[in-house]
């Protein structure tokens, strides 16, 4: 009986070993192990501009508590960042850590909105988006000098707008900002230029960021790695 | 190999440009536009809703307003501020007819599906306000409330309820104040609800002249509601006559006290000349922008304004609402701002313009 139960143990930690191996392509007489790193440059479009959090604010009427703050309207920005990942076998892609900031581009009106019960106003083309991008997985494949790469990838993605919160007679500067989590899936097509420098276009669908389904970015991306 | 360089170049100058644009790309159109919870099609915070009419009148276009379906799926209680007492007590009108016409009106809003109370100016016959002093020294004389108690419950046999106007009193006339509302209290529940109009304080203690004679904790247990009376925040120059974040700041303070609490609106405008303020109505301000030629401005709350010249070429300035400085307001209060069963009380009916209530009506959950 305990014999058996060793017996299972030993499988069950043999068989964990074998899967870890493979994940992380550790495997030293196959697996082989490329770093990537890119730079991107492109538009950001968020479908609908989120519910953002005013800071306390201190107006010529009252001290207007922290808030969320309704918004709404889409929003067009542009802008760029560099990320690093994985490439296992030349077939499975591990997206690493990067880093992206945005910039709202275009003419926008004001919103009228109101933060803790005050008439409010924001202005949507003073906005900054900042993406801290994180580890997910995909895929590539290559044909002759293409690549194609499809991936999931997980991330934090922080917004910034300028506002204003009237108090009576006038209106006092205030700051809304907020953090959500990013889900995206990443897709590029790619043409190697030389044998570590590809330039690639990439169009990042937003699973959720702020909301599901909620924008989208489109770039394109100049990666070093084989 | 140029080609490919070249083609990083171009890679490299545009990414250049993209980070190039963080320092502004952007700009404001010059138009303002709503937010997704201002929108029109977004119901605005379900509430109780009261209106005053300050009289015992209604005139047709009143009457009109009232039995409208945007009006009744507003509101739900009519404030008739028609009860004054007199000198020694006495609360009035007492002569027959008008007590025979005030009991047809409430009839006739109660068949509209409104509850109908009664409120009581502390006024003279002509609508002059009593004196603050004299208005204490009233509360403070037993015989005085005694003879006020009595003939208010008699004043009140039409009616569902009760509402004390209290204004101007000073600080020391607490005792007195929470006195007259325990004993009216006694006399008229359960039969009749009482309300009281408490003044908006935002500080403890009170930052208005008198806003202390009012224990909202005492007088809480003997009430139905207190009408929080959020009006008339311009008092010293020219301004809008409510800011919406400073009413939620002044029920927020009465809430420590009091679950049931109103906040009120305004639904006529004031007239800031040299001479002094005057009340207007939302007519009265189109009118005098039309005649004067003036542009209507709006505030940074929204609320609309007309610069006008008047009379010997004086400056005025005249605040008002209209529905889109109502229904942002009501907008902004929402729930999390604003609990439920905090109500509203809309203040001077026919003087709002005249498509208010179809519109707030329309936007009701």
């Amino acid at each position: 009986m305990s014999t058996s139960r060793f017996a299972s143990g030993a499988r069950a930690t043999c068989t964990a070993a074998v899967v870890l191996c493979v994940l992380l392509g550790a495997e030293p007489a196959h697996a082989d192990v490329e770093l990537q790193a890119a730079a991107i440059g492109g538009l950001a479009w968020t479908r609908s501009l989120p519910e953002l959090k005013s800071a306390s604010t201190l107006t010529a009427a009252r001290e207007v508590r922290e808030s969320r703050v309704a918004i709404g309207g889409s929003l067009f920005a542009v802008g760029g960042g560099v990320d690093v990942g994985l490439a296992i076998d030349d077939r499975v892609f591990l997206p690493g850590f990067g880093l992206a900031a945005y910039s709202a581009v275009g003419s926008y009106d004001t919103v009228l909105t109101s933060a803790d019960g005050s008439i409010a106003r924001v202005r949507p083309w003073t906005t900054y988006q900042l993406d801290f991008l994180l580890p997910g997985i995909g895929y590539r494949m290559k044909h002759r000098r293409f690549m194609f790469v499809a991936s999931i990838r997980t991330g934090v993605s922080g917004m910034h707008m300028e506002g204003s919160i009237a108090g009576g007679e006038g209106d006092t500067l205030a700051s809304l900002s907020g953090v959500s989590g990013l889900l995206q899936v990443e897709l590029e097509a790619c043409r190697r230029l030389d044998p570590v420098t590809r330039i690639c276009a990439q169009l990042a669908p937003r699973i959720y960021d702020f909301g599901f389904m909620n924008g989208a970015t489109l770039g394109l991306r100049v990666e070093w790695g084989r | 190999m140029m080609a490919k360089t070249s083609v990083v170049m171009t890679v490299a100058i545009g990414l250049a440009l993209a980070a190039s644009c963080v320092l502004g790309c952007s700009t404001s159109s010059g138009e303002t536009v709503d937010s997704v919870a201002q929108r029109a099609e977004t119901p605005l915070p379900a509430r109780a809703g009261t209106v005053i009419v300050d009289g015992c009148v209604i005139d047709p276009w009143q009457r009109a307003t009232l039995a409208g379906p945007g009006a009744r799926r507003v509101l739900q209680e009519v404030i008739l501020l028609c009860l004054v007492p007199r000198l020694d007590g006495t609360v009035g009108p007492r002569d027959p007819s008008t007590v025979s016409r005030l009991a047809s009106l409430v009839a006739d809003l109660k068949a509209d599906g409104y509850r109908v109370h009664f409120g009581v100016a502390f006024t003279d016959e002509t609508g002059q306000r009593y004196d603050g002093t004299q208005t204490a020294a009233f509360l403070g004389d037993p015989a005085w409330r005694t003879r006020f108690r009595d003939t208010l419950v008699t004043a009140l046999a039409p009616a569902d309820g009760v509402e004390l106007d209290l204004q101007g009193l000073p600080d020391a006339a607490r005792n007195s104040v929470t006195t007259l509302v325990t004993e009216v209290a006694q006399a008229v529940r359960p039969g009749k609800r009482l309300g009281v109009f408490v003044p908006p304080s935002v500080t403890i203690p009170s930052d208005l002249p008198g806003g202390d004679a009012f224990a909202r904790a005492a007088l809480s247990a003997q009430v139905y509601r207190m009408r929080i009376m959020t009006l008339d925040f311009s008092d010293l120059g020219p301004g809008p006559t409510i800011d919406p974040g400073w009413a939620v700041d002044a029920v927020r303070l009465a809430r420590r006290d009091s679950v049931a609490v109103d906040i009120a609106y305004p639904l006529y405008g004031t007239d800031f000349g040299p001479r002094g303020r005057r009340s207007t109505t939302y007519l009265e301000a189109i009118a005098t922008a039309s005649s004067s030629g003036a542009r209507i401005e709006r505030g940074p709350t929204t609320a609309p304004f007309v610069r006008y010249s008047g009379y010997g070429n004086e400056p005025h300035e005249l605040w008002f609402d209209d529905t889109d400085s109502t229904s942002r307001a009501l907008a902004a209060w929402t729930h999390e701002v604003l609990p439920p069963e905090v109500g509203v009380v809309f203040y001077g009916l026919g003087a709002e313009e005249p498509a208010l209530f179809e519109r707030l009506g329309a936007r009701m959950p």
